[in-house]
């Protein structure tokens, strides 16, 4: 099957012709209710008329912040019909996240929408709203719910939009023309908006929807959010472009998903690889209510090949594994229905129609089929750049028009591509480079194990040591040792694991490098221990240095400067803190541990939780260890090794070994989430439920 | 198994039967405080709670009482921002004029009874052991957390018992008790400890002796400084219109770290000299220290009792002509009390300035900060090095009877000597 009349055409264009072929097909589902083709045309036409009449002009960016609903589907040809760049935004996200991708892009109109309930208790209009006030440039906040107060609080009803298709005056986007601003996270977090083409996105649906041999008889359920680009291209584009039904799942949960496998029929199934783990691990997971799907994809993540021969296996599917990412609109590669067993489970299949890849080394030369080096895609689906952030753009797109991944890859002799890692992750232990998700892919098969992350540590001897960071199932029974045979069973021997912490929980953070470094910091065991014994409130002496200020902030940085100068400046990555006094009192107590902690120390060991200066140490992840003796026992400078999970201190200079107090469950979680705000986030969770 | 009141109040906290000093707990507060200074931290730390609300709005309570009146722009618009998320979430706000400092303030508006749990953002909290409650002092984040689930994590403490006996001298207060106290075991002597002060002494001494010594607890390190809520207690909350509260006892048997006693009896005014408040010397040891400035009331002794002593030293003298005097009441309360007293008028006639309650110069904010090598003698809680302004300043800390007599004379001494 091939669908080359969408290879060079535009996302409103797509909807036209498939609403002339299939006027009365079934496009969209959600409970009872369904959207023919037709219908979903009529809506979007209306929807961009009623749109430009607002003033928003081609080339406006319009925002969108919904769930996976038929509304949304609408909004986002609407916007393609009306010339609009669309920037959708998942409503997961909280309000910081809005307001970072807003600062660049700049939209005229948000469409949102009010479900307290359901996603974290965040009121999407009400952070429209006070978006608005932040964001001169965003006048328009459009609500696809109905609440009173919104007209109060000058909102517009999506409904009242649909206008009459009369007042429109045609608007031609041509496939080079950008249809959306989506975000990725750049090495340090921050958002980076990639402009992705009409044409880009559309051919690579059809690319997609060609691989999967998708026909109109067939039905996708959408599941992965729209608001990526793995859900808009993968899933509603792909689905258009076969003129199948797309069965619209709002809130993901597993059995939801399941039980509508069952019984709407769905025979194209696509999700992260944890949407599946989840599937395949949920009690009322049934193999014979799979039996319609025929085949998806499984993307958005390292996919582990236990899980995807487990989901072809017990789902009995073809399913293929994509590699992708946002700035190619997504996908650059992808297994294929006829592929044998190991290529269809190991690898991440050949490029796209239309795609070139290649491999190069460290210095940018091109490596042969075999070599590990940095995966580069370069067609028709790769982005223009990213919205004003020329020096981010040309960071990752060349002069060639070559979009370097940041992924490593190696390139069989037979074609299928393999992922090995990241390049900004890998460890280099005595020589060996080690990829992280390689054995982190291996940890989560081990029975027992939930979720497992990999770091590198650094070492005296190896330069970086291999640990493991695992969190166990509830009630299983693993130790340390355990986990060790079962990698060694299964990986070479430089990469197995040199170390094991357990984590109640993996950090809860944006993006997979800040929690990386997360976990690097919290693995950190080998360092010089410094004692800060200075008997004084920290904040006590600022006000005669700094008396201009009354910001809290600005006293407080200076406080450990003026407590004992030296004292920042000799610490190091790993090191840690003895602390025999109770120091920091006032405001030092809020930015004194995070400036120990911008400073790199990974732990505080001291004679008790003396004074507000530890608690709050904990309260930002930091990891304090109360052991009296440990104090006494440590001199300036001795070399120290601490295991914070176990509680385990070993002054490596004088031989002793020191045992902390153990620290309670919940004071674990708190360290493990990354501090006491995502400790709050999931107690309010659990409050709501 | 036999308790302490720092076990009692927090099992009730948390709904456990007993608790044992070292249990982590989760327990539930109730009342979450801050000043403009703690404040605008948490508020920023509250704004980063995915889908945070205030828990219950009649339980947080801002005081803006450090750098206010708005001493600068900076204090201004940090002032400003907790008063724009105090009216956007309903909870109580205390601004100037209507305010005090808010140690003072919590217990006179009847916010507080016996057997309570309050999370202060400030480390002073630990003052509303005097009635019985549990307070103390916790960082910005933890006050972000405190409002948004109404919980504090913490360690339960083991206990110190203090025990008062005999009947105090003349010009001998709660802060001489607590100076002393400080002075033997030393800063860090109660450290993340609750300090439970007791004995025959206390009858002799009133609910402002109680408030200083609780106040200075975390002097010592403690985590709490506790009184049993008594009979005393009882008149006291009952004239600030409630009733109900929890009158915990410690039981007779109940273990403790270490049990101290004392004659105070044989005790003087103390001092505490420059730069700890572990240093602690009789004022009749000090009398060739001259001062600059002496600063009477804020939170330790800002009580109308406080005031009272300080008016009956300065009644119909006048201050020494070197140096400055700036009486500060806790409250606006305190000070009308004063005024309708016509303890204002004595402070006037004697040359004392009078401030509108605030920290003020006790963090070197504003309202009396000190010049290099100046030398001030002063009845609030710390004295560390710079604490009241330059860095070669030097700070006395004593009780408002020495700080007033010193006032007049222009160098530290005792009522006595006057």
């Amino acid at each position: 099957m091939t669908y080359e009349a969408f290879h060079d055409t535009t996302i409103g264009e797509l909807l036209s012709v498939q609403a002339l072929r299939f006027p009365n097909q079934t496009f969209l589902r959600l409970g009872d209710e369904r959207w023919t083709y037709a219908d979903v045309e009529l809506q979007a036409c209306s929807l961009a008329a009623g749109l430009r009449e607002l003033g928003l002009r081609p080339g406006d960016r319009l925002a969108v912040t919904l769930p996976n609903i038929p509304t949304h589907v609408i909004t986002i040809f609407a916007a393609a019909k009306a010339g609009l760049i669309l920037v959708p935004i998942n409503v997961r996200r909280d309000k910081a996240d809005v307001l970072a991708r807003f600062a660049k892009t700049k939209p005229r109109a948000l469409v949102a929408f009010s479900e307290v309930k359901q996603f974290d208790g965040l009121d999407h209009l009400e952070v429209a709203v006070e978006t608005r006030d932040q964001i001169p440039e965003l006048e328009f906040v459009i609500s696809v719910s109905n609440a009173k107060s919104n007209k109060k609080r000058d909102i517009i009803a999506w409904e009242s939009l649909l206008k009459d298709t009369a007042a429109l005056a045609p608007v031609i986007a041509k496939p080079r023309d950008a249809a959306a601003i989506i975000h990725s996270l750049g090495s340090t977090g921050e958002p980076r908006g990639a402009i992705l083409t009409h044409g880009g996105l559309v051919h690579n649906a059809a690319a997609m929807a060609e691989r999967m041999d998708c026909v109109a008889q067939d039905i996708f359920l959408g599941a992965v959010p729209f608001s990526n680009t793995f859900g808009a291209t993968a899933v509603l584009l792909a689905c258009a472009v076969a003129g199948a039904q797309l069965v619209c799942l709002p809130h993901y949960h597993p059995s939801e998903a399941l039980r509508l496998v069952k019984e709407t029929g769905v025979t194209i199934l696509s999700g992260v690889p944890t949407m599946f783990a989840l599937e395949l691990n949920h009690k009322d997971f049934d193999p014979s209510a799979c039996a319609t799907l025929r085949a998806g994809i499984m993307a958005g993540a390292p996919c582990p090949p236990e899980l995807v021969r487990r989901a072809r296996e017990e789902m009995d599917f073809k399913l293929l594994i994509g590699y992708g990412l946002t700035e190619a609109s997504p996908a650059v590669t992808m297994t294929q229905l006829d592929d044998g067993p190991i290529t269809a489970t190991e690898t991440v299949g050949v490029p796209m129609d239309g795609v070139d890849i290649k491999v190069i080394g460290a210095n940018g030369e091109r490596l042969a089929n075999g070599e590990e080096g940095e995966l580069c895609a370069r067609g028709y689906n790769v982005m223009t750049g990213y919205w004003d952030d020329p020096q981010a753009t040309a960071q990752v797109l060349d002069n060639e028009g070559w979009l370097h991944t940041g992924d490593l890859a190696i390139v069989d002799a037979d074609g299928p591509v393999r992922i090995v890692g990241r390049k900004d992750e890998v460890i280099m232990r005595g020589g060996f480079k080690i990829h992280p998700g390689t054995v982190e892919m291996v940890l989560r098969s081990c029975p027992g194990v939930k979720d497992a992350a990999v770091v590198g540590v650094p070492d005296l001897i190896y330069g970086e040591l291999t640990c493991a960071c695992v969190v166990i199932e509830a009630g299983a029974k693993l130790s340390a040792r355990d986990v060790l045979d079962f990698a060694g069973s299964r990986l070479p021997d430089y990469s197995r694991p040199d170390r094991v912490l357990f984590f109640d929980a993996l950090p809860r953070r944006a993006s997979v490098l800040a929690q990386k470094e997360y976990l690097r910091e919290r693995a950190r065991i080998h360092g010089h221990g410094w004692k800060f014994g200075k008997n004084i409130d920290t904040d006590a002496i600022i006000p005669a240095r700094h008396c201009n200020t009354a910001d809290p902030r600005e006293l407080a940085l200076h406080c450990m400067e003026d407590a004992d100068a030296e004292f920042v400046k000799k610490m190091r990555r790993g090191d840690l803190i003895v602390a025999d006094s109770n120091f920091g009192c006032g405001s030092s107590r809020e930015v004194a541990p995070l400036t120990i902690k911008a400073a790199g120390v990974s732990a505080v060991v001291a004679k008790s939780f003396a004074r507000i200066f530890f608690r709050n140490a904990i309260n930002i992840g930091l990891p304090i260890l109360e052991c009296p003796q440990a104090v006494d026992g440590i001199s300036e400078g001795d070399e120290i090794e601490v295991e914070p999970a176990a509680g385990v201190i070993r002054n490596l200079t004088t031989g002793e070994q020191y045992q902390a107090a153990p620290f309670p469950e919940f004071l674990r979680r708190i360290i493990d989430v990354g501090g006491l705000l995502a400790y709050a986030e999931e107690r309010l969770a659990e409050k709501n439920l | 198994m036999a308790h302490t009141l720092a076990e009692k109040i927090l099992a009730e906290k948390c709904d456990q039967k007993e608790l044992s000093p070292g249990q982590f707990i989760n327990a539930r507060v109730d009342l979450v405080m801050a000043s403009e200074l703690s404040g605008v931290l948490a508020i920023e730390e509250f704004e980063k709670i995915k889908g945070a609300r205030v828990w219950d709005p009649k339980k947080v309570v801002f005081i803006m009482d450090h750098f206010t009146p708005a001493k600068d722009i900076k204090s201004a618009e940090i002032v400003k921002q907790c008063r724009e998320f105090a009216n956007a979430h309903g909870i109580r706000f205390y601004d100037v004029g209507r305010a005090g400092i808010q140690h003072i303030l919590l217990p006179e508006q009847g916010m507080i009874v016996p057997g309570d749990l309050i999370a202060g953002a400030d480390s002073h909290t630990c003052t509303h052991g005097f009635i019985g409650a549990f307070g103390t002092g916790i960082g910005s984040t933890d006050a972000a957390v405190a409002m948004a689930l109404g919980e504090l994590w913490m360690k339960v403490p083991e206990s110190l018992k203090f025990v008062y006996h005999g009947k105090p001298q003349k010009w001998v207060r709660g802060k001489d008790l607590i100076l002393h106290t400080i002075a033997r075991i030393g800063v860090e002597g109660a450290r993340y400890q609750a300090m439970e002060f007791t004995g025959e002494a206390l009858q002799h001494l009133d609910m402002s002796d109680r408030f200083s010594m609780a106040n200075m607890a975390i002097e010592a390190g403690a985590k709490a400084g506790l009184f049993e809520a008594d009979e005393m207690t009882r008149s006291f909350i009952r004239a600030r219109g409630r009733e109900d509260g929890l009158y915990l006892q410690s039981d007779p048997d109940a273990e403790y770290a270490e049990v101290y006693e004392f004659d105070v009896s044989e005790f003087e005014p103390f001092v505490a000299v420059p730069f700890i408040p572990e240093n602690v010397k009789p004022v009749s040891q000090l009398n060739d220290v001259e001062i600059d400035q002496a600063v009477i009331g804020m939170c330790t002794n800002g009580n109308l009792e406080d005031l009272r002593a300080a008016a009956e030293i300065l009644k119909g003298h006048q201050i020494h002509p070197r140096v400055r005097a700036v009486v500060i009441p806790g409250s606006q309360k305190v000070y009308l009390d004063a005024l309708r007293e016509g303890l204002i008028e004595i402070f006037i006639s004697a040359n004392c300035s009078v401030s509108t309650p605030t920290c003020g110069p006790c963090l070197g904010g504003h309202m009396g900060v000190l010049a290099a090598g100046e030398k001030c003698i002063s009845t609030s809680n710390r004295n560390f090095r710079g604490r009241m302004g330059h860095i070669s300043s030097e700070l006395y800390l004593a009780n408002p009877y020495v700080a007033a007599a010193s006032a007049i004379a222009g160098r530290i001494i005792s009522p006595n000597d006057l």
